[in-house]
């Protein structure tokens, strides 16, 4: 269903006026007819741009490259056509012009923004991947950096959950800050603004880390209709002109821009629906009381720790009915996008402006995504020498998130919810009619030894708690470009860019008391403001000399980084209607109030020199020097250097008989140093703790000098040395690119512990080193056979990461988590995020295997086993098993491998698109296994667990028998080994499409210029080992990297797109 | 020509936007910095204030930590796995139970540094003011370095503020008696300079010095062996009696509710206040007192010896110990709050009792009633006929609960014998739930909770903070130690029985006799028990007189009393944390 809500119209009224503002009426003329032909080959040219040269009127050529258009007699028509030069023809007072078209040589060459200006793609010298944008556009996702996943070379792209509106963190070529930063995405600049988004987590949810506000790209508040291509600056050659802001390195954005022509209007839909992958296989009733029984015997009644539940089920199984709660709380959903937008564009410039709507529902109850877009660009023709132009973005999205469900995702609790509790929570229950359906409560405290205590309802949590997270982003950029000579141009470019979160979380009375929540009817609301502007001054030359081509870049840049929150917190109100934090009642003991400020500056000096002789031998020099108010006065300042160089073979004249075969080839290297300031917004500065105490009921204020600062704390560097070979067979048929690179962070900002005898706290020190190498590649192949088109692109990057030098390790295996436990260790020299686990070796299926397994002294290493128990393995040796002993390296949770492979065809009016994503050579921990492969609590069990090792019935199996809290004493009731640990490799094919494309004959006939449907299948399988419902199990930081923790699964999504344009 | 113009325009351009050195100067508005702080006497004067809280907690800032390791204490729940580890002494240095003590005292001593420091820079106008100030963040110094002695045996001596990554190393001391030396030099200046009052209430005065300086004596004497040092205790304990400032009061629970704080009983008292609509500038007091529903997360309990040894006495009236009677709450005690003990496990939830009435609540509240038996005949007669022997029966009064919330509904009846103890039946199921007279039957059978310094009203802590001041160090511990000094150093056995008559005669007790040292010496410790249950105290008491092993053996803890290993426990370990960032300092060598 369809449903454009009535505000949002307010909009596209907007642009049908705006439209209207643009194309002005003509007044009466003559009527030029004509046609308009390839000069080469004679065939007509289909969508020329015609142009009456000092007017808006314009036109474009049809199928047959007929056109008509109103000029005066004395007008001068202006061709223009991708590909061909751009002609001026005189009417001279002709009624028929037809023209034919030159091919532009120089045209065909791929230019590439390179930060700051643009270059042809084969003179760049550095490491830049740009975005294949055609397979970036079509996947459709919410969030354009979700489908950068596979397209980008270098590029590490990985979700934190698949929950709607969820941000997803962006790495190039691996790691390279210490434990805080791991995930700071890189330096994102859109049309000229750095930007950079903020996204609210509530980690609480699922580790019990407490809620967050993260730092994301800012790519998720741009429509992916609006943007024309993306760029990567992966080397410090490439990157160093971006200086202190670009070690996690450089996106670059350049959204559409206004073609020549008479407008055109294009409108774009998708919709369908979102689809659940089949949850995990858990014991309906029937199967819960069997594994009950297994693990207690027949008759539960003597058993200690069985919900009354069970015994009831035994008195009156016709009582109770079974639920999936799997299909209860995850259900198809709805999602809807709608962009339209309206470009043109002649003499004067260009303009564009594009609105866009999304509509999101997810398959977890209650969460939702909105987002509303628009965005108007502009470019004008001053004069010859002067032009102005400018970006105006404003995007509002609206997030439902997961409720929250105490320390367990809403996938976990789904999965262990008890099968014989309803989804309507309590009812009626007499107690003297055992017909009746048991009175199970939701939210009900009982205290430990109440079995039915942890029963909570997941459908009570969407009444009892909500969250809205509005978030507001606005991009707006305005320059002026003055050429004073030829070939040297001046350029001021102001940009701003503010994020807007305004998070509001209710509760609401609860049905049962719940000793975690004494904070009823409450009402949180936080405001977090962020916001950047800057202003560049640029002084830019290019010309060619014969064979010297040269091109320089000067400038000076201001930036203002901006900060800004409040929060207010209130509780216990009269009502829970109460919808404001004025609202009547409240305790003031719970109020809670806060709010600060941060302010940052850099002011930055830009340089750039490049030079090339005859397309053979090019070197590009990058400087950049910054200036941060983070850093104390005396260490303020940071260079930050790059070189590059290279070598096309291929233009050499040796080469000349290998061209035919290797028609293209060219070697770079290059070096720069980059840099990174990650310590607070301020430097260092000795502060005063306002410490007041209460003598007897008078308050006396209290102040105090801190501990020890380290004012001199600066920039992080982190090196590169990049090495690159670029090749093309068969007329570039077949082209690619290898690339190998090796980069030292260093200085890296560590806390160093005082001790406690000296004062205690911390102080910030530049120590640490991450070192990063590997080797990237790019392989793309293109042929046609007649009607029979098709192209096929394959990346891949291996990164290795070393923590040469850390801060400290970061050791676990002590205490458990809340629910699942810590299995990942830190260590220097090693490579982040590893899995440490206890081994196991499979079960003993006798009683002399259990002998067997001895220790140095010939002891058995576990007495207590029996057959059916796992068998661990004493990595020490010592005898026995423990935690802090026997855990040795069981994998890594990062994957070293990361691939895309995008397939595109084409056949007469079709097309077809498939794309592959993978990720290779990480393990996943499978949390939710661990909880429900455990014969432990009253929670669901998984139906493996009926397959449970017995001696008598089912001697085969591998699964251990059930041993409910583990009353034999087999070592430890609920040890983390690697039997939860499973290769993480995937291939996800994030999208299958199939195309029509109307014939413009028929459509032409109705006014459209251009129809296409298309028939999309979204991840509609996944190819993995893995057993859990993902292993795409991205999350950030260090710790828990790798671990799948239950968080919102991905979907499998059916759509339908329509594309048209008038 | 024109050219150049324009070039020049665009230079100019470039230079409005260049900006001066300011633009990168920036101050974080979020924070106070120093400044010019440290250039008055009056900040001197702000900076001592902030040594209260932090000293507070030195001495009493982890209750569980310091009460825990007692005889008097059983754990309430076995789920807070390093509080049992801890209880049971097979805690590691990764623990971590006791390292507050460690952080907070040298906070204490890093602040009391930087003062000292700064001062001396700063001019004051009154000489004398510098001289009160410095003799005020003396004996925070002195006090925590006390704190560590004991409690960590061999610890770095600092006296100087750290200012640089070179000074983070601190060495230990090379002797132990170095860190109490170190302690005495402090609080005996301190005790120079400091008056007997001082105008704002709560401040240090030589009173409260020569308290602790008395406590470290008796202390020094213990720890390390060393015998003179009775003596010094017992001239310093004499002379703050012989200053006549102090006294007992008279109801022994004003030493624990917020009404009657900072009396004459107090020698230093920790100061917990709230003030209403800003939460974060006040400081409540942590949990202490145990019942469930009211404190937070219960950990501990008392232990059934506790319970025993407070129910050996009746006073001069025939009724239980004044001092039983506000420590614990349990069955046939006092009433907390309108409610009788009952077994609802967490029955006093808030509201749950409108306090002082006898229990009647209003709608939806646990209703009770009381009935006096006494003189009937029923089944409790012959159960105690067959568990006491020849016991006669005094009083036998019936308590009935019911909560309309969950339909739940208790009847006991509570036995009061001859014999000085009570016995609880089950009404309904005519059987004996508890015995009290018999202390040979296994611990954990004693049902009650520790009520000693909970509010005066029913202020839930999750409603708000308890607010009532802990007295770190009360005259009734000068008495008793003044006593036990003297017996120790061999002084006047009159005098030292005449202070212990006094704390008795306070608690309604009759006067004693002793025979000779050992039966003087069997009472202090017998009165210091019911005197400062849940003070912190106790285990300290038991090291310095060497009695830990046997003492837990005896009273019901043989499996703890298994673990001790008496010369490691002697001290805590050393923060794992600490051992880790301190190059120069290694572990104790006992808790490798």
């Amino acid at each position: 269903m369809l449903v454009l809500n009535p505000q949002k119209f307010y909009f596209f009224w907007l642009l049908i006026f705006l439209m209207a503002l643009f194309s002005l009426p003509s007044f009466a003329q003559n009527q030029v007819k004509g046609t308009v032909t390839d000069s080469s080959t004679e065939e007509p040219l289909v969508g020329v741009n015609l142009l009456v040269e000092g007017t808006s009127t314009g036109t474009i050529t049809d199928v047959e490259g007929n056109y008509t258009i109103e000029a005066p007699s004395d007008g001068v028509l202006v061709l223009s056509f991708i590909g061909f030069k751009t002609m001026e023809i005189p009417i001279n007072g002709r009624s028929i012009v037809d023209i034919s078209m030159e091919i532009d040589v120089s045209q065909l060459k791929e230019v590439i923004v390179i930060g700051y200006v643009s270059r042809n793609k084969q003179d760049v010298t550095s490491s830049i991947s740009s975005a294949d944008m055609e397979n970036t556009v079509k996947r459709n996702t919410a969030d354009i950096t979700e489908s950068l996943q596979g397209n980008v070379t270098g590029l590490q792209v990985y979700a934190t959950d698949k929950s709607p509106g969820s941000a997803f963190n962006v790495n190039i070529r691996g790691i390279s800050s210490p434990f805080g930063a791991a995930d700071t995405p890189p330096l994102v600049i859109v049309d000229g603004i750095q930007i950079s988004g903020l996204q609210y987590v509530d980690w609480e949810n699922v580790v019990g880390e407490g809620a967050d506000i993260r730092q994301t790209t800012g790519l998720e508040n741009i429509n992916p209709n609006d943007v024309e291509s993306i760029e990567v600056l992966k080397d410090a050659a490439a990157a160093a002109i971006y200086g202190s802001r670009a070690a996690n390195g450089v996106i670059l954005v350049t959204t559409k821009r206004g073609q020549i022509g008479a407008p055109r209007v294009t409108y774009n839909l998708t919709l369908g629906t979102q689809t659940p992958y089949p949850g995990p296989d858990v014991a309906n009733t029937e199967q819960y009381i069997q594994i009950m029984q297994m693990m207690y015997g027949e008759d539960l009644s003597e058993a200690e720790l069985v919900p009354q539940a069970a015994l009831d089920y035994l008195d009156n199984p016709s009582r109770f009915s079974s639920y999936d709660w799997y299909d209860i709380v995850y259900n198809n959903a709805f999602t809807q996008t709608h962009d339209m937008s309206v470009s043109g564009g002649g003499d004067f410039g260009n303009y564009r402006i594009s609105t866009g709507y999304k509509d999101q529902n997810g398959i977890a109850l209650g969460t939702k995504y909105q987002r509303f877009n628009i965005r108007a660009t502009s470019d004008f023709n001053v004069s010859k020498k002067i032009k102005i132009g400018q970006t105006l973005s404003y995007s509002r999205s609206k997030t439902n998130p997961e409720p929250y469900a105490f320390s367990r995702s809403v996938y976990y609790k789904a999965i262990a919810q008890v099968p014989y509790f309803s989804p309507n929570g309590i009812n009626p229950n007499p107690e003297n009619d055992l017909s009746a359906p048991p009175r199970i409560r939701s939210f009900y405290w009982g205290g430990g030894d109440n079995p039915e205590a942890l029963i909570r309802n997941p459908l009570d949590y969407k009444e009892f708690w909500s969250r809205d997270i509005i978030n507001d982003n606005l991009q707006a950029n305005l320059y002026l470009e003055y050429e004073i000579v030829k070939s040297l141009k001046f350029k001021i470019n102001g940009s701003y860019n503010q994020t807007d979160i305004h998070l509001k979380t209710r509760t609401r009375t609860m049905s049962q008391p719940e000793e975690y929540f004494n904070a009823e009817k409450s009402i949180e609301e936080s405001m977090i403001r962020e916001s950047n502007w800057s202003l560049d001054n640029l002084l830019s030359y290019n010309n060619n000399f014969g064979k010297h081509a040269v091109s320089m870049l000067a400038g000076y840049v201001v930036q203002e980084f901006n900060e800004r929150n409040i929060s207010g917190f209130k509780a216990d109100f009269l009502s829970d209607k109460t919808s404001t934090l004025d609202g009547p009642g409240a305790n003031p003991l719970y109020t809670e109030l806060s709010g600060s400020t941060a302010k940052s500056r850099l002011n930055s000096i830009v340089a750039q020199a490049f030079y090339s002789f005859n397309d053979k031998y090019q070197v590009t020099f990058d400087f950049r020097r910054d200036g941060s108010s983070s850093f104390d006065e005396s260490v303020r300042w940071g260079n930050f250097p790059g070189v590059s160089m290279g070598w096309r073979i291929s233009n050499e004249q040796f080469w000349s008989g290998l061209k035919k075969i290797m028609s293209d080839f060219k070697i770079r290297a290059g070096y720069g140093i980059l840099g990174r300031q990650n310590s607070g917004t301020y430097p260092p500065r000795a502060t005063l703790e306002y410490i007041p105490y209460s003598f007897d009921g008078t308050l006396v204020d209290g102040l105090i000098t801190g501990g020890p600062i380290n004012s001199y704390i600066t920039w992080e560097e982190s090196k590169t040395a990049n090495i690159g070979l670029e090749f093309g067979f068969l007329e570039d048929r077949i082209s690619g690119s290898v690339e190998y690179f090796d980069r030292e962070t260093d200085n890296l900002i560590t806390e160093l512990i005082i001790p406690g005898s000296a004062g205690g706290g911390e102080i910030l020190t530049n120590e640490g080193l991450i070192k990063n190498n590997g080797v990237e590649l790019e392989l793309g192949y293109t042929q046609s056979i007649g009607e029979f088109n098709f192209s096929i692109g394959l990346n891949a990057t291996y990164v290795e990461t070393e923590l040469t030098q850390i801060p400290e390790d970061v050791i676990y295996g002590e205490a458990p988590e809340w629910d699942v436990p810590h299995v990942i260790e830190i260590y220097e020299g090693r490579a982040p995020s590893e899995f440490w686990l206890i081994k196991t070796d499979g079960l003993f299926k006798s009683q002399a295997e259990i002998d067997a397994h001895v220790g140095p002294e010939g002891d058995p290493i576990q007495p207590e086993a029996q057959v059916g128990d796992i068998k661990f393995i004493d990595f020490n040796g010592d005898g026995v098993i423990t935690t802090e002993g026997d855990r040795q390296f069981a994998g890594r949770a990062r994957a070293p491998w990361d691939a895309g492979l995008n397939i595109n065809m084409f056949y007469k009016s079709f097309d077809f698109t498939m794309n592959f994503y993978g990720n290779f050579g990480q393990y996943v921990f499978n949390g939710p296994k661990y909880l429900i492969e455990q014969p432990y609590g009253y929670d669901n069990f998984s139906a493996k667990l009926l397959n449970a090792f017995d001696p008598e019935t089912n001697p085969d199996s591998d699964f251990p028998r059930n041993n409910p809290y583990d009353i034999d004493e087999n070592w430890n009731s609920n040890p983390a080994t690697d039997r939860y640990l499973e290769k993480g490799n995937f291939v996800k094919v994030p999208i299958i499409e199939i195309g029509y494309t109307l014939p413009k004959t028929t459509i032409s006939k109705v006014g459209i210029s251009s129809l296409r449907v298309s028939f999309i299948m979204q991840n509609l399988f996944t190819i993995t080992g893995y057993d859990g419902i993902d292993p795409e199990q991205g999350r950030d930081g260090w710790i828990s990297a790798g671990i799948d923790r239950g968080v919102a699964p991905q979907s499998r999504d059916f759509l339908f797109n329509l594309n048209i344009s008038f | 020509m024109k050219k150049y113009n324009k070039i020049c325009v665009v230079t100019l351009l470039l230079l409005i936007s260049a900006c001066s050195k300011d633009f990168l100067e920036l101050t974080d508005p979020n924070v106070l910095t120093t400044g010019n702080f440290w250039s008055s006497s009056e900040d001197v004067e702000f900076a001592v204030v902030t040594l209260y809280p932090i000293f507070n907690s030195v001495w009493d800032g982890a209750p569980e930590a310091s009460n825990l390791r007692s005889d008097a204490v059983a754990l309430a729940a076995t789920d807070f796995a390093h509080f049992n580890q801890y209880y049971t002494f097979v805690n590691t240095p990764v623990n971590g139970v006791s390292d507050e003590f460690w952080y907070n005292a040298y906070t204490t001593i890093f602040r009391a540094n930087t003062i000292l420091k700064e001062m001396e820079s700063i001019e004051f106008k009154d000489s004398g003011q510098k001289d009160l100030l410095t003799a005020e963040v003396l004996f925070f110094r002195g006090a925590a370095y006390f704190r560590l002695a004991h409690m960590y045996g061999l610890v770095p001596i600092v006296l100087e503020p750290a200012e640089s990554e070179e000074e983070f190393n601190n060495p230990k001391a090379e002797t132990l008696e170095e860190v109490w030396d170190q302690a005495i030099t402090d609080l005996q200046a301190a005790k120079a300079g400091l008056p007997e009052d001082h105008d704002l209430i709560g401040r240090v005065t030589k009173g409260a010095v020569m308290g602790f300086l008395g406590k470290l004596y008796l202390y020094r004497a213990g720890y390390l062996g060393d015998n003179s040092y009775y003596a010094l205790a017992a001239n310093e304990l004499k002379e703050i009696i012989d200053l006549g400032k102090y006294g007992l009061v008279e109801e022994w629970n004003d030493n624990f509710t917020s009404e009657n704080e900072n009396n004459e009983e107090s020698l230093y008292e920790a100061q917990y206040d709230v003030f209403p609509g800003s939460y974060d500038e006040t400081q409540p007091r942590p949990g202490n007192a145990s019942v469930p529903g009211i404190s937070g997360e219960i950990v501990s309990k008392p232990s059934e010896w506790i319970f025993v040894e407070m129910t050996k006495e009746l006073d001069i009236d025939g009724e239980m110990d004044i001092r039983l009677l506000h420590t614990l709450y349990f069955d046939g005690g006092l009433p907390l709050y309108g409610v009788d003990f009952v077994d609802l496990g967490d029955a006093l939830v808030c509201g749950s009792g409108d306090g002082g009435d006898g229990g009647d609540g209003g709608d939806g509240d646990i209703e009770c009633w009381e009935e006096d038996l006494t003189g009937e005949e029923g089944f409790w007669v012959e159960i105690v006929e067959e568990e006491e022997p020849g016991a006669e029966i005094t009083e036998v009064l019936l308590y009935g609960c019911w909560d309309p919330a969950t339909g739940d509904e208790f009847e006991h009846i509570i036995v009061t014998i001859d014999k000085g103890c009570r016995l609880r039946f089950d009404a309904w199921e005519e059987e004996l739930l508890v015995n009290g007279c018999d202390v040979s039957s296994d611990g954990g059978n004693f049902d009650g909770w520790f009520r000693k310094y909970l509010p005066v009203d029913l202020n839930c802590y999750l409603d708000g903070p308890a607010v009532n001041n802990e007295r770190i160090l009360r005259y009734a511990d000068v008495l008793l130690m003044y006593a036990e000094a003297l017996v120790m150093s061999g002084g006047s056995l009159t005098d030292a029985a005449d202070v212990v008559n006094q704390i008795r005669q306070r608690a309604n007790l009759t006067e004693m006799i002793f025979a000779d040292n050992n039966e003087l010496m069997e009472e202090i410790e017998h009165q210091r028990i019911m005197e400062f249950v849940m003070e912190g105290t106790r285990y300290y008491d038991l090291i310095r007189w060497g009695t830990l092993v046997e003492t837990l053996e005896a009273h019901g803890f043989p499996d703890g009393a298994s673990n001790i290993d008496f010369d490691k426990h002697k001290y805590f370990p050393i923060p794992l944390g600490e051992v880790n960032s301190n190059e120069s300092l290694d572990q104790n060598p006992l808790w490798e």
